[in-house]
């Protein structure tokens, strides 16, 4: 599992990666999740529906809600009203 | 004599300042968090980025939408208290850095502006906007996971207040095209770049 930061600058840029089956890996992402959730970041999952095939995301706000097979968790700064002008 | 003095010691000043500024990717000057395992990229090198996770994660039609047309038509999602899925709200076009347009689910009518962003505020840069491909992602995947969440936290506004209505009419037009052109084709399979 990865976790991903949508920033500034950057595109996506790696916070962590690991097994989350692995105790100390997973001690890792859940302190960078927690992280990221502190510094006012929203974070989602992309993941695939059985039914349809087609793909969706979740939105987690705990580790523990984050899917068992999912392979990337996103962060981005969470949503503020208002929108530049810029075209 | 005065003048050209003046003149003269505020160039220095630029100089100076220019001299002694840490070196920084064109046009961003902002704190490396300490988590972050690499520095800022070239604005081109994150636009391109962010384009290839969104093409990563949104389904192959919608990222072909994109190219095509410089937005997505997608439709809301939401659910109830006990987790079953409810009725959408709205279908909204999502440009990058522009408001969500919602639209009326069946007719397409554009009803609102939902003007949101996703400003970068703890790193003191001077650029706090995601690159457009994240822009767009972040839109996509809120308002398919929560729609309500999303519109919470805009501020809204009729339809037509900073998209002109004849862009949205003439969006609406090309996406019926297009889409008219892509339900003949058979579906390819999903965009997932070599990255991921």
């Amino acid at each position: 599992m990865r976790l991903l930061r949508m920033m500034p600058g950057y595109g996506e840029t790696l916070i962590a990666e690991g097994d989350p089956a692995l105790d100390a890996e997973r001690e890792l992402l859940v302190r960078e999740f927690r992280r990221q959730l502190d510094e006012g970041m929203w974070a989602g999952v992309p993941v695939t529906d059985e039914r349809t095939g087609r793909r969706e995301a979740v939105l987690v706000t705990a580790f523990e809600q984050v899917p068992a097979e999912a392979e990337r968790v996103l962060f981005w700064p969470r949503a503020a009203g208002g929108a530049s002008a810029r075209a | 004599m005065t003048v050209p003095i003046v003149i003269g010691a505020g160039l220095v000043a630029v100089a100076a300042r220019l001299l002694v500024r840490p070196r920084t990717v064109r046009g961003l000057r902002r704190q490396t968090p300490s988590w972050a395992r690499e520095a800022p990229v070239s604005r081109p090198e994150a636009e391109r980025r962010s384009l290839d996770l969104l093409r990563s994660v949104v389904n192959a039609d919608e990222w072909a939408m994109f190219e095509a047309l410089g937005f997505i038509c997608v439709t809301g999602r939401r659910f109830r208290a006990d987790g079953r899925e409810a009725i959408p709200r709205y279908r909204y076009l999502i440009y990058p850095h522009l408001p969500l347009v919602a639209l009326l689910p069946r007719s397409m009518a554009p009803v609102r502006e939902y003007c949101i962003q996703f400003p970068e505020t703890g790193l003191g840069g001077t650029d706090g906007l995601l690159p457009t491909g994240d822009d767009v992602l972040a839109k996509w995947m809120t308002v398919r996971a929560d729609e309500d969440r999303l519109l919470a936290f805009a501020n809204v506004c009729n339809a037509g207040c900073q998209i002109p209505l004849s862009q949205i009419e003439r969006d609406l037009r090309r996406l019926a095209r297009w889409r008219a052109l892509h339900a003949r084709q058979p579906d390819v399979a999903p965009a997932i770049s070599a990255r991921y």
